[in-house]
């Protein structure tokens, strides 16, 4: 949250100044464009078979956990901010 | 002394006139020492006036008065607003601590979910031969990319 000092102007009145707050708050809440959850893509199909050597299979394994791993920052970013995204629960 | 005492009692008149005007020179000098001391006073009184947003001397109530209320006015204005300002701070302290507690959570939560899925990836990839995958390799992939099943 950020704060912002915003001083009354004392003027030269002879009504009384209504007493505020010096420190007030602000929301800074980013567009909602940014705070679209991801929408998580379709799977690989289970029904195919295929020939993977090591090598990509490994390739394939990392780059699955770092979108997951981003994929999980991003939310909890966006829950930082405001609801959070409904959790989705891939079947194993 | 009986000399002194005669030569006194012979000028007793401009004595006593002496004594008069000096009283009379003291009074003034008092007086006059007073009035500057009041007027510096009432300067300061002014500017201080002056500087709270009032005057010392208004065109109608008595000299003093409508600055005073000023003065109790700002007083009362800056520790109303003071207090304010720490409910506001206190209020977005909570609030960050709150956010830090239900995302620490959500850490949590998904940190365990991806090391299930790694280990579950690791077991699929164990029962991998011949470097031919089949769909529970990639039920395994999909789960720890936390990819939505296919079909639905």
């Amino acid at each position: 949250m950020l704060l912002s000092i915003a001083l009354q102007a004392c003027a030269h009145q002879a009504a009384d100044p209504a007493p505020t707050a010096v420190a007030v708050a602000i929301r800074d809440t980013p567009p909602a464009e940014l705070l679209a959850c991801p929408q998580r893509p379709e799977g690989f199909p289970l029904d195919s078979i295929a020939t993977l050597p090591k090598p990509v299979r490994e390739a394939a394994m990392r780059l699955a956990q770092s979108y997951a791993e981003i994929a999980d920052q991003l939310e909890r970013l966006i829950g930082w901010h405001g609801p959070s995204c409904p959790r989705e629960t891939p079947d194993a | 002394m009986t000399a002194l005492l005669s030569l006194i009692g012979k000028h007793r008149a401009d004595l006593t006139l002496l004594a008069v005007a000096l009283a009379a020179a003291g009074l003034w000098v008092a007086y006059a020492s007073t009035k500057a001391e009041l007027t510096e006073t009432t300067l300061r009184a002014e500017q201080i006036c002056a500087a709270a947003g009032s005057a010392y001397q208004p065109a109608t109530g008595k000299p003093g008065e409508a600055c005073a209320r000023q003065v109790t006015r700002l007083t009362a204005f800056k520790s109303e607003a003071q207090d304010k300002t720490n409910e506001a701070l206190l209020a977005a302290m909570h609030a960050r601590e709150e956010k830090q507690a239900r995302d620490a959570e959500r850490r949590q939560a998904r940190l365990e979910s991806r090391l299930a899925a790694l280990s579950a990836m690791h077991t699929a990839e164990e029962e991998v031969h011949d470097d031919q995958v089949t769909g529970s390799w990639f039920a395994a992939l999909n789960r720890l990319a936390g990819l939505r099943a296919p079909g639905r």
